[in-house]
């Protein structure tokens, strides 16, 4: 394998091709030049530099087609997207704020075996953060026995009083998950991050396979890839279970902020994957504790919610006024049990990045058992020794805001300035309950194509998964995230990241 | 469960922006054809008749004139939402807050003329290059249409689709009719009423009637038969009584689909269909003909506002007690 490319080289490099496609005689270039490999693990070459076995006919096809038909199949799966109009937007810009969700052409492949680890590790963690969440929200045994402090939990900016003693249905807290997985130098995988409040990403899941179907026919006849399709399906399984009693036939909907959110195209997706309505805020009225769309013919009742508004705007009445996103009254139909709602509210309690750290703890504690994935170590700054280890190494390790995702306020040690270092030392002395450390990664890395080149980039992996009380439900497959910029290790779609097909084998 | 009122509304509006989109380019399209063989001298008259059938004409009775950089801006202009850009902009914004109503295939049609539109740097669409740009827009929408028909159910989503597609339509025909039939009562500003052959030409392949006209009418052309034929006439797709047909029938069927709420709106469009149906053209060329367009117009408005109130902005006191 030869070592990375200098500019020089690559640019002569891409002359070469030129001159290949004109005389096809000479030898022409292989799309796996310059692939280099380092420290972390990838994904397709173990550290012999051969493939490794569940990527041999992948490889084998990517030398056959060569650059040209890959950058013509990349132009084909992109176009895709576009007219599909499959786009998220990004916050914070003024101008052409839709976009296209950058999508790379490899797949990323999982044998069944690594499957199995993992879906065993995460229906075992979703049923402990819902044991947790049910805990917390009544009883509070797991805080009476000092296995989590009280203020950590009570502190926590997602926490929400008003679920104190209110009667979810079946106990299901988190009906939706998305945890992030990522792979470490040994191979493991180990969870970065639980995301237990409105979890995106599925639908990219979803369409990524159906282009990639297009894309790469030939590659599906020749792998057992296990199928995702039936997510909408189960997903709309697990809504149901949440009906009020008595309603043998539920109206369930999707509740979207609207059509400027970011994840507006995987809300209409879903709802139309379900057959079920989308609806806004100020579609729907509260009266006498019942919930009820406008129609063409006239108000009609709403049994479950399936809602991708965040807590602080469902209902202008409990929580947040000045929304207008939400419904007024709904908490309180939610709480007099005559509509279903998932998620729950105040479950990003158990996402906050400080209450993460003790997850293993939970699970030891609910479920009597070790945890089968992993968390990454992480320091809790509110203890003043470990806090003070962190401030000394801020330009070695990655640090995270508690309450927040999708990237945004993240320090990365490594890549950072000594003004961004500054900035954050005095935020975590200012509120250190406010923020976690955890050491920089070397997530692995998967080749992904880019400019017409076979590169390693860094990615990580976000199954989804579906709790309905009984039963626990993880797709084969999840979005594989992707850092797209050189060297990059953020792979959120808000900071330049993009995706790739996930394929899980059969056994 | 019944429609949401707000997708109802979304439906409707996205088919009335379609629907005016189509209008103006074919407007556009036949008149810069049309130009090719007047005397220039002609050209201001010409000019302010279209814009005048857009709704455009200078408010203060000034003639604007349309040169290539004003007529690019009826296709391209960002801002607005009567350039053509603006209707499909606007029907595209419409159409994404209810994808999960329309089919795939006809989202992404919308989707890739939007698109298409966008992308064009309209400096280097010349006059020449925009006849068969605007050509080429109404295929595009052709091609929406005839995938709306083929692919999506066609229930109470579609109906209200072709409800505001036909209203539109009818309203577009009133206007065109007035501004080329009727004599203006000041001189100033407003440009004369149509008088030549090739001005009726450019009536009825404004409404894409020139050959169904003549195969109905083999006496020539001339202005009682297109005012028959384009108000009148119970087949021609772009006839206000074919639109209001549509109208009236597909307000009956979503009357049946929303349950017991019929009433105003149907009521409206069933006095103006009888209206139609039963007019007679000498009847209504030998009457005060600009008052006659003017109150088709008045009535598509109040039909409109009566589906509104039935359907999408009722008060939810009444819907209660319902």
């Amino acid at each position: 394998m030869a070592k990375a490319l200098t500019k020089q080289q690559k640019r002569s490099r891409t002359a070469e091709a030129e001159l290949a496609f004109a005389a096809p005689s000479e030898p022409r270039r292989q799309p796996f030049d310059g692939y280099g490999l380092g420290e972390p693990y990838d994904e397709m070459f173990g550290r012999d530099s051969r493939q490794r076995p569940q990527y041999q006919i992948l490889h084998e096809r990517l030398q056959e087609l060569g650059p040209d038909e890959l950058l013509q199949r990349q132009q084909r799966a992109d176009l895709s997207f576009l007219n599909q109009g499959i786009t998220f937007t990004v916050y914070g810009q003024q101008e052409s704020t839709e976009r296209v969700m950058p999508t790379d052409l490899l797949p990323r492949i999982l044998t069944a075996r690594e499957w199995a680890t993992i879906e065993a590790g995460l229906t075992q963690r979703i049923q402990a953060l819902n044991l947790f969440l049910k805990d917390i929200y009544n009883e509070g045994k797991i805080l009476a026995d000092g296995v989590i402090p009280r203020e950590l939990v009570y502190s926590a900016q997602h926490y929400r009083r008003e679920m104190r003693e209110l009667a979810v249905p079946r106990d299901v807290y988190v009906a939706v998950c998305g945890s992030d997985l990522v792979r470490l130098p040994d191979g493991s995988f180990a969870v970065l991050e639980d995301n237990l409040r409105v979890p995106s990403g599925v639908s990219y899941m979803l369409a990524n396979r159906e282009v990639m179907k297009h894309v790469f026919p030939e590659l599906f006849r020749n792998y057992a890839v296990q199928p995702i399709s039936q997510y909408c399906q189960a997903l709309l399984a697990t809504l149901r279970q949440l009906a009020p009693a008595g309603r043998a036939d539920p109206t369930i909907v999707v509740l979207t902020p609207g059509i400027f959110n970011s994840a507006y195209f995987e809300h209409a997706f879903l709802a139309r994957q379900m057959g079920i309505q989308l609806v806004e805020g100020s579609d729907l009225v509260v009266h006498n504790n019942v919930v009820y769309a406008r129609t063409t013919a006239g108000l009609r009742r709403v049994d479950v919610i399936y809602r991708r508004v965040d807590d602080d705007f469902v209902d202008p009445l409990a929580f947040r006024a000045q929304s207008r996103l939400g419904v007024p009254g709904l908490f309180n139909a939610y709480r007099a049990g005559n509509v279903g709602i998932a998620n729950s509210i105040g479950t990003g309690v158990a996402d906050d990045k400080a209450v993460y750290a003790y997850v293993p703890k939970m699970i030891r504690y609910y479920l009597d058992a070790d945890a089968i994935l992993p968390n990454i170590e992480t320091y809790l700054l509110h203890e003043e020794k470990q806090c003070q280890h962190v401030l000394e190494n801020l330009d070695k390790l990655v640090v995270k805001a508690v309450g927040e995702s999708g990237g945004y306020g993240m320090l990365i040690g490594p890549h950072s300035t000594p003004r961004q270092r500054e900035e954050f030392r005095r935020a975590i002395l200012a509120n250190p309950r406010n923020y976690i450390a955890q050491p920089t990664l070397a997530l692995s890395r998967a080749p992904a194509f880019c400019d017409g080149a076979i590169e390693p980039r860094h990615v990580d992996l976000r199954p989804f998964v579906l709790f309905g009380g009984d039963r626990t439900t993880v797709v084969p497959g999840g979005l594989t995230r992707v850092a797209l910029r050189r060297g990059s290790l953020v792979v959120n779609s808000s900071q330049g990241g993009g995706s790739k097909d996930t394929w899980v084998l059969g056994a | 469960m019944a429609m949401l009122s707000r997708v109802a509304d979304n439906l409707y509006w996205m088919a009335r922006y379609l629907e005016r989109a189509e209008q103006s380019a074919r407007l556009l399209s036949v008149n810069l054809n049309l130009m090719i063989e007047r005397a220039s001298d002609s050209a201001p008259d010409h000019w302010q008749r279209v814009l005048e059938a857009l709704w455009m004409a200078g408010s203060d009775g000034e003639t604007a004139g349309v040169d290539e950089a004003s007529l690019r801006d009826l296709v391209f202009a960002r801002e607005r939402y009567t350039s053509i850009f603006g209707c499909i902009a606007a029907a595209r914004h419409n159409a994404r807050q209810v994808r999960e109503e329309i089919s795939a295939e006809m989202w992404e049609c919308i989707n890739r003329l939007y698109l298409r539109l966008r992308g064009t740097d309209p400096t280097r669409v010349g006059a020449t290059q925009l006849f068969d740009f605007l050509h080429s827009v109404v295929e595009a929408l052709n091609l929406v249409r005839g995938t709306m028909d083929g692919t999506m159910s066609h229930g109470e989503g579609w109906r209200f689709i072709q409800v505001g597609q036909h209203i539109e339509r009818a309203m577009a025909a009133a206007r065109l009719l007035d501004v080329y039939l009727v004599p203006a009562e000041s001189a100033d500003g407003t440009a004369p009423p149509a008088r030549n052959f090739l001005d009726w030409v450019g009536l009825l392949n404004s409404c894409s009637a020139f050959e169904p006209y003549c195969k109905s009418y083999a006496r020539g052309i001339e202005a009682r038969g297109i005012l028959e034929f384009l108000l009148l006439n119970a087949e021609f797709p772009h006839s206000i009584r074919y639109c209001i047909d549509r109208v009236q029938n597909n307000l009956g069927d979503i009357a049946v689909a929303a349950g017991q709420r019929a009433g105003r709106s149907q009521r409206l469009a069933g006095r103006l269909q009888a209206q139609l149906n039963f007019g007679h053209v000498d009847d209504i060329m030998s009457g005060d003909l600009g008052a006659y367009l003017s109150s088709i117009e008045q009535q598509c408005t109040e039909i409109h506002d009566a589906i509104f109130q039935s359907y999408i902005l009722y008060s939810l006191d009444d819907a209660l007690i319902a």
